[in-house]
């Protein structure tokens, strides 16, 4: 089965002529059922590889054929699992997260805002006598000065989450995979992208066989 | 990321050891996806009834002023604020349980967490509705907000309510952020099985394009880390800003300075109550017995035990002060006021006094809880039930007490009065208990009530080095903490 | 005080050929003639531009604008001239009104023409610029709502109806019918006609009395009041045999022996005589003097309240104490009675306490020439002889005790009269009756059978301002004026002559007495004003220079040199007295609870029912029960456990000769055992929107033989649960220094005694104190001379527009009044308590608790130190006001401004307010809407008046300018307002007094008001 790969995928583009089995391929939506139609009418647009998706049986498995994928130096790929799997980490080979930083920041401004608004309205542009205070003690302050770094870390830790992952997205090449929709619950992953420069179909293809996936599947995207 | 329980410290499986991660799936998912049964829809109809009194009532409230409610000179406070400490008491358990105990790795709560989040929110809506509400004139409520408006004046920061109005809000804030971020991996968990376009236009649209990728799972799992560090003093902070309105105060009953520590472990302790209450109920309307197991209610039941005894250690020291103080305004409104001895001249009337308030106080808040010492009740279904239902009239008494006994006999004798409520403040009440009821079965109905996500991440198998001791064992380092046998 | 300058204004004229001719009518006048409609119709009034024009009048007397409709009449500004008139600043007027057989001359705000505030006059010896509750509360009746608007007739199915479309319409139809009617009377020179009249203390009354009398020579005068002066009449008639009206001087008097005398509060004079009494207790330094106050009476009073050693004993016991005083007198002290002595014989000393002979006496005869002995109007002509034969015995006469000629030296008992007429009425005799005010068929005594034949008498008129019982049974009934709607003049008790001068235009057309009583004199020209004149004129004898007299009278209230100082010798008939005085039999057997008492008293609120729509009365709380909005039996505690009676359970009282009433029992403490204290005024059927049917009405209960208490009375308890709302339900201090009290000796042991009660936080602040340099305002409040009058608290609501909230919401606690008097009960003895009183308001701590929780700054400091409300800011969390120690905040939780007239469902709202009673309301104080809070302001509008005084005249504000509304209408003069950073004002000195101490100064809050500790002068004798 492997001879039929040499086949460059776009060969039977043309349209009408039946396509060539490259073996298991994420058909493009329209052929599912209408109700999930994507509205992308396939036979105009050219395809292209996009990404391996290679399918594994646990956690265990997943974890030691990330350490395996991360030794080869791809960079453009990624591990897919229904939860966190402890380790994966530095089993891809990935640093700390920098939301930490953005947190820190997100605070102190949160803090120092609180009390520059404070200090500004009761002691500058409108001071009051209040119970014969003085306008801008401090101590009465505090509690807002620490409500506001704690809403400012928390929009950081949430967008900033959310920015570092570009989320929200909605359209990506693993969708185009029914297996994948296994992935949000029992189906441990790993993807292979085809923009990876060490990325190419027979090689990629057999460095993930050799990793005993329960099933490889390639997924290819319309060219823009 | 589990290990094998040790015996030898009694430590046994939470869940079924054969539990897979298709069955957490199944047995969450399909909740949202089968009809609802006949329970969800008799209760669901019920809070929806109740919600349309609050209504009503809330109409008439505006309309026609506070005097609706039975509020007077000197109890300017009564049920309004009575209400909304004990609503804002209960979320707290629902932060405690997803920050508190995930920072102490307590995998128990996983089976939970969801649901006391949910609860948290929900019932911080229903607090947020009260010092909106018990204002005079609520359409000016924009006043106490830092922004500029038509009186050219700014909010005063000394107060304890502007305290109140940044806590609460940063509160609902950051619990609705913090549930929302748990809720992204389960929603694509919905997304992934839907049947219908519909179905995966909605919860796709919520999971933000969400695909498990390990990448993410890094970010994600340190902006979890981060949210549950700052919701664990801001869960403090936000009871102790609550009690400043009255610790801060000059009245009698009011100006203590053990309110902080005090509210906030009787809101943990009510909090616990209820999202007992509601896990009972739940579990058994959508048999989940294999999911939230008996270990998890025993575990919560011990909680109980514990904060419950802080409660009543903490009335005992208030008591002891007001009398070791010897201000003698202080110790009329715990002796007369509360414990109703009446002695002096001129005859306190023992109806003019809360005796009855304070002494349903002490009943469920120090003497129910006592009972979890006895591993018998402790895992008696009916009893917890009741007991956990008990609890919360117990802090509600004690909120009224705290708030009703101190305003109605303070410093001038000639200024006493009596508060009764009035059928308003009755009907907002139970109204509020229809919103949150409301709102809650609209969420186990519609979305994961139990941390799918993390649920599978507990289970034995979900570790890599499952069956593998040794290996990797520092990153493993909370099982040798948990257990020193390795 | 009030606001006067120093010049004296010029004359006033409305026009150049006015004040050549001032006699010449009026461009008004003329119109009249040939327009009929020519005065205020009701109509006018509906409109508020109409209302405005119509009060412009008064205004444009004194030429404020001349595009206006102007009265006849022209009325002169007491203390501004017109050069200095500016639209929003007030003017004031002196006019007088009457109390009890006194006048009382008063001071009144006018706005634009509205009269919106009611003071005294500091130049009319009866006020001296004191104001009791009533005048204050007059305001209320002026724009009471169900006034009645037209005169109207008795139909055929006995209803009233309108006599015409307009007001016009109706007066006209009443006069063609009245004139015609005098004209057959004519003809029998008034036989059957008869005119039922108030006392008369009016020159220009008894002028046209005459005049009556001389063109009906058969015409017959009768007068009723239900609070009458006639037993101190004829018991001054009885020791003198002259009609005088007896003076006590309570500020020389040393010691004072009251006998069932509420002398400061309801008796004749009050006003003066509390003002007289507070000065004789003035406290300014240990050295000084007291006087000591004794008081016997049933049940307690604010007199009581504030004795030195009080007595509770029923009213038909009075007299024989005060037999058994003199006895011991004479007996033991050697005070001679003269022919008297025998008529004493040995009265039983039975139920008197031992002390209170003996050492009571002592004290008398240790004070001789310097004490007072006076007894109550309710106590019976015999009694009141003796008194004065104690007085003579003591060697008060002339001293403490003066006279001055009565004003009516016709004046005869008036249930003698008023039975005359009944019996007259019965027999057919009188074929027209004409009754001028009051209310007969209410409250007239039950056995004379008066109302039942009033209803058969051809023609009867009653002039009143209200449709109320006696109009119903009345042929005609004619809209009364208000007293500041009218011209008039009136004698007080020491001959002090003022004119009554109108502050409006009679709103509803209405007329005063003299008016009436002008036209049945057929006088040809009745108008008040020139009655007035004339009276004036005629009686003054002065020809030229009347104008200039006339004028001056007006400004200043009063006639100079027409009050005499009481004083002179009057010998005493000891003969009659003794007889009277033998006459006086000891009550048999002693009473119990099948034998009980009842004792009649005026209300301290609606008087004796004339004021019972009024709303601000209604609502205030009594002196010393603390109710509102009801009256009730006040029983002793150990009388209702005899009785087994709780309060607000009905009782059924029943006696001999008396038709059977109920009433809700309230436990009294101080009252007499056995002896039931009702008060009158109360269970008006027709007394308006808000009074009918409020409170039970006891009148039924009074007979022509017990006008002033009855025993034989038996009490069946009925259903309990009837609400009575009180203001205050706690009595007790519980222990707690608040209002603090010591007795003479230990003051002068320790001045400072108070202070130690208290603990004035002296630790350094946290932070730098503010630091008041310019005005710092401030308040004292004497507990010693505050005798609970409640004046204040009226003029506090009348200056800052405090709605009314309705026994439902008081009994929820809802009460508005900024300034509460707090009334506490002192002592073990729950029977026998003493009464201490307490005004409290805002006291303005210079650190206030209220503000620091304030989450919007709706309430905050001004740089002078007041704590300001901004109510426009106040969005009600009520915060404030649980954190106000003192509890002085009020709160809206209603629109409470027409939340009477609306249907206490969903709150009031202002536009629900009646139109003429939205006049009443100060144009200087915000009228607050729902959901705010407020408080005492310390009278902040006072205090921008006088800043942009000083501001226009370039002087220094003067401690004199102005004053807070309640200590201007203070009697006692215990309430001082000032500036303390003003060294020679009062306020700073008393703030320095040794008595003077902060309220809950524990608590660190650092007041602007000082309370003073209360002292007694209790005699050492008696305690023991």
């Amino acid at each position: 089965m492997a001879s039929d790969q040499t086949k460059k995928p776009d060969e039977g583009a043309e349209p009408g002529s039946p396509r060539p089995d490259y073996g298991p391929v994420a058909l493009p939506p329209s052929k599912r059922e209408p109700s999930e139609a994507l509205h992308v009418e396939e036979w105009e647009v050219e395809k292209r590889p996009a990404l391996y998706l290679a399918e594994f049986e646990s956690a265990r498995d997943v974890l030691h054929a990330a350490e395996k994928v991360r030794d080869e130096g791809f960079e453009h790929w990624d591990v897919h699992t229904p939860f966190p799997v402890h380790g994966m980490d530095k089993a891809m080979g990935l640093g700390q997260s920098h939301l930490g930083w953005i947190c820190f920041f997100m605070g102190l401004i949160g803090c120092v805002g609180g009390y520059v608004m404070m200090y500004w309205m009761n002691g500058v542009d409108y001071p009051i006598i209040i119970g014969g205070k003085p306008p801008e003690s401090i101590p009465s302050m505090i509690p807002i000065m620490f409500e506001c770094t704690i809403l400012l870390t928390g929009f950081g830790a949430v967008f900033g989450m959310l920015g570092l992952n570009k989320l929200p997205r909605h359209h990506h090449p693993v969708f185009y995979s029914r297996r994948f929709e296994r992935c949000s619950d029992d189906a441990f992953f790993i993807t292979i992208e085809a923009a990876d420069p060490k990325f190419e179909l027979e090689e990629t293809k057999k460095l993930l066989k050799s990793l005993q996936p329960k099933h490889i599947e390639l997924v290819e995207e319309e060219v823009p | 990321m589990s290990h094998d329980p040790i015996a030898e410290i009694g430590e046994t499986h939470l869940l079924p050891p054969d539990t897979t991660f298709h069955h957490v799936t199944e047995s969450v998912s399909r909740v949202t996806e089968n009809k609802a049964p006949r329970g969800w829809w008799i209760l669901f109809l019920l809070s929806l009834a109740l919600a349309g009194c609050l209504l009503a009532s809330l109409t008439y409230l505006v309309t026609a002023g506070v005097g609706a409610w039975g509020n007077n000179n000197p109890v300017m406070w009564a049920w309004d604020i009575t209400n909304f400490v004990w609503w804002i008491g209960i979320g707290h358990a629902g932060t405690l349980i997803s920050a508190i105990l995930f920072l102490f790795r307590q995998k128990w709560r996983t089976s939970i967490n969801r649901f006391a989040e949910a609860m948290t929110i929900f019932a911080v809506m229903c607090a947020g509705l009260f010092p909106g509400i018990h204002t005079g004139r609520p359409w000016f409520d924009y006043y106490m907000f830092p922004i500029p408006n038509q009186m050219a004046l700014w909010p005063n920061f000394k107060s304890p309510l502007m305290w109140d109005v940044f806590a609460v809000s940063t509160y609902f804030t950051i619990s609705l952020l913090f549930w929302y971020v748990g809720l992204i991996p389960d929603l694509a968990t919905l997304r992934d099985r839907s049947k219908t376009a519909k179905r995966r236009a909605i919860y796709g649209a919520f999971a933000l394009g969400w695909r498990g990728s390990n990448r993410h799972w890094r970010n994600y799992e340190r902006a979890y880390l981060i949210l549950a560090a700052i919701s664990t003093p801001l869960v403090l902070s936000v009871h102790s800003v609550v009690s400043f309105d009255f610790a801060t105060s000059v009245l009698p009953g009011w100006h203590t300075t053990i309110f902080p520590p005090y509210f906030v472990a009787g809101a943990v302790f009510s909090g616990f109550a209820l999202v007992m209450t509601l896990l009972l109920i739940a579990r058994t309307v959508f048999q989940m017995q294999d999911i939230v197991t008996m270990k998890h209610l025993e575990l919560m039941n011990k909680f109980m035990l514990a904060t419950g005894s802080l409660v009543g250690y903490a009335y005992a020291m208030e008591f002891f002060i007001a009398w070791y103080s010897g201000n003698p305004y202080e110790w009329h409104v715990f002796r007369s006021n509360r414990l109703a001895i009446t002695v002096g001249e001129g005859g306190v009337s023992m109806a003019g006094s809360y005796w009855w308030a304070y002494w349903a106080m002490i009943f469920c808040n120090v003497l129910v809880p006592q009972t979890f010492w006895f591993k018998k009740l402790r895992t008696s279904i009916p009893w917890m039930f009741a007991a956990s239902i008990l609890i919360n009239i117990g802090m509600w008494f004690e909120r009224f007490v705290i708030i009703a006994t101190s305003l109605h006999r303070d410093f001038l004798p000639s200024s006493w009065g009596y508060f009764s409520p009035t059928i308003i403040d009755i009907t907002l009440y139970i109204g509020t208990i229809g919103l949150f009821g409301t709102l809650f079965l609209l969420f186990i109905r519609w979305l994961p009530m139990i941390a799918i996500a993390e649920v599978k991440g507990v289970l034995p198998h979900a570790d890599p080095h499952h069956g593998t001791p040794g290996d990797h064992a520092p990153l493993d380092a909370y099982v040798a903490a948990e257990s020193p046998a390795e | 005080m009030t606001r006067r300058d120093p010049h004296d204004p010029p004359a006033m004229w409305r026009s150049l050929e006015d004040k050549a001719d001032p006699e010449r009518p009026s461009r008004r006048a003329q119109a009249e003639a040939h327009d009929p409609d020519g005065f205020i119709s009701a109509d006018a009034i509906v409109s508020r531009r109409g209302f405005l024009t119509l009060s412009g009048a008064t205004a444009a007397a004194v030429g404020l604008s001349g595009c206006i409709r102007r009265p006849v009449e022209n009325i002169l500004p007491y203390s501004r001239a017109p050069e200095y008139v500016i639209p929003g600043v007030p003017m004031h007027f002196a006019t007088v009104t009457e109390r009890r057989g006194d006048a009382l001359g008063l001071l009144v705000e006018s706005h634009e023409g509205r009269p919106t505030k009611i003071e005294g006059n500091p130049d009319h010896p009866a006020t001296e610029g004191a104001t009791d509750v009533w005048a204050q509360a007059s305001l209320m009746d002026l724009y009471d709502p169900d006034r009645s608007q037209r005169a109207a007739r008795r139909d055929g199915a006995g209803n009233l109806a309108d006599a015409g479309d307009t007001t016009a319409a109706a007066h006209q139809a009443f006069e063609e019918a009245l004139g015609a009617r005098l004209e057959e009377h004519d003809a029998d020179g008034g036989a059957g006609l008869r005119l039922l009249v108030q006392p008369a203390s009016s020159p220009s009354f008894l002028r046209l009395r005459r005049a009556v009398r001389e063109r009906f020579p058969s015409a017959r005068f009768h007068t009723w009041s239900p609070l009458s002066s006639s037993n101190l009449r004829q018991g001054a008639w009885l020791a003198f045999g002259l009609p005088v009206h007896v003076h006590q001087d309570f500020a020389r008097a040393r010691v004072i022996l009251a006998l069932d005398s509420d002398f400061t509060m309801t008796e004749p004079g009050a006003v003066r005589n509390q003002r007289r009494f507070a000065n004789g207790r003035r406290l300014e330094s240990p050295s000084d003097d007291m006087s000591r106050l004794y008081v016997v009476e049933p049940s307690p009073t604010v007199t009581g309240a504030s004795a030195d050693h009080r007595l509770r004993l029923p009213a038909r016991d009075v007299g024989r104490y005060l037999k058994a005083l003199c006895r011991e007198l004479a007996s033991n002290h050697g005070v001679d009675f003269g022919a008297v002595t025998g008529a004493l014989g040995s009265p039983s000393t039975e139920g008197i306490p031992e002390k209170w002979l003996g050492a009571v006496a002592r004290d008398l005869a240790e004070s001789r020439g310097q004490n007072v002995v006076v007894a109550g109007s309710r106590q019976p002509p015999a009694v009141h002889a003796l008194v004065h034969a104690l007085n003579r015995a003591l060697g008060n006469i002339g001293r403490t005790v003066g006279f001055t000629p009565a004003v009516d030296p016709e004046e005869r008992d008036q249930v003698t009269d008023l039975r005359e007429l009944a019996e007259a009425m019965g027999a057919g005799d009188v074929r027209t009756l004409i009754i001028l005010g009051g209310n007969p068929v209410y409250d007239a005594p039950a056995d004379l059978g008066f109302a039942e034949s009033l209803g058969d008498i051809e023609f009867s008129v009653h002039l009143s301002m209200h449709r109320d019982e006696t109009s119903r049974r009345c042929l005609w009934h004619v809209p009364r004026a208000h007293e500041l709607e009218a011209w008039g003049d009136m004698r007080a008790i020491d001959g002090a002559l003022s004119v009554q001068q109108p502050l409006i235009a009679p709103l509803w057309g209405g007329r005063s007495e003299i008016e009436l009583l002008a036209q049945v004199a057929g006088e040809r020209n009745w108008r008040g004003h020139s009655i007035v004149r004339r009276t004036m004129r005629e009686s003054m004898g002065q020809g030229t220079g009347f104008e200039r007299f006339w004028r001056r009278v007006l400004h200043a209230g009063v006639v100079p040199g027409t009050a005499v100082a009481p004083g002179g010798d009057l010998p005493i008939r000891e003969p009659e007295i003794a007889s009277a005085v033998r006459d006086l039999r000891d009550p048999e057997g002693a009473l119990g609870a099948d034998d009980l008492e009842v004792t009649f008293a005026p209300c301290p609120k609606l008087f004796d029912g004339r004021h019972a729509n009024n709303t601000w009365l209604l609502e205030l709380p009594d002196p010393i029960s603390k109710i509102c909005w009801d009256n009730a039996a006040y029983l002793s505690p150990s009388t209702a456990a005899a009785l087994g009676v709780e309060n607000g359970q009905m009782l059924r009282l029943s006696r001999e000769g008396a038709e059977d009433i109920e009433v809700a029992a309230w436990v009294q403490p101080g009252q007499a055992d056995f002896s039931i204290g009702l008060l009158l005024g109360w269970g008006r059927a027709h007394a308006g929107r808000y009074g009918d049917g409020r409170g039970f009405d006891v009148y039924p209960f009074r007979t022509s033989t017990a006008l002033g208490f009855a025993s034989g009375v038996s009490v069946r308890p009925g259903a309990t649960g009837y609400l009575l709302a009180q203001t205050q339900e706690h009595g007790s201090l519980e222990g707690r220094a608040i209002a603090i009290e010591g007795t003479l000796e230990e003051y002068r042991d320790e001045p400072r005694f108070p202070k130690f009660q208290t603990v004035e936080m002296n630790i350094p602040p946290l932070w730098d104190t503010v630091d008041y340099q310019g005005h710092k305002w401030g308040m004292s409040i004497d507990l010693t001379t505050c005798t609970g009058c409640n004046a204040c608290t009226i003029a506090c609501q009348a200056e800052n527009n405090i709605p009314v909230v309705g026994k439902r919401q008081v009994a929820r606690g809802r009460e508005m009044s900024w300034l509460r008097l707090d009334r506490y009960f002192v002592g073990e003895d729950e029977n026998d308590p003493r009464f201490i009183m307490q005004p409290i308001g805002c006291v303005h701590c210079e650190e206030a608790p209220c503000e620091n929780v304030c989450p919007v700054n709706a309430t905050a400091h001004s740089p002078e130190g007041l704590n300001d409300m901004a109510y426009n800011r106040c969005i009600g969390t009520r915060y404030c006001a649980n954190n106000c120690p003192y509890k002085v905040r009020r709160f809206n939780y209603f629109t409470f401004h027409g939340y009477l007239e609306g249907d206490g469902v969903l709150g009031g709202d202002y536009y629900g307010v009646p139109e003429v009673k939205q006049m009443q309301f100060n144009p200087n104080v915000t009228v607050r809407m729902r959901g705010v809070m407020e408080k005492c302001s310390y009278c902040v509008q006072r205090i921008q008046e006088a800043k942009i005084r000083s501001r226009r005249t370039g002087e220094p504000i003067q401690d004199d300018w102005f004053t807070s509304a309640c200590a201007q209408a203070c009697p006692s003069h215990a309430i001082v307002f000032g500036d303390l950073n003003d060294p020679n004002s009062e306020v700073a000195r008393l703030r320095q007094r040794d008595r003077a101490y902060l309220l809950l100064a524990e608590v660190g809050t650092r007041p602007r008001t000082t309370h003073m500790a209360a002292v007694r002068n209790p005699n050492p004798e008696m305690n023991g």
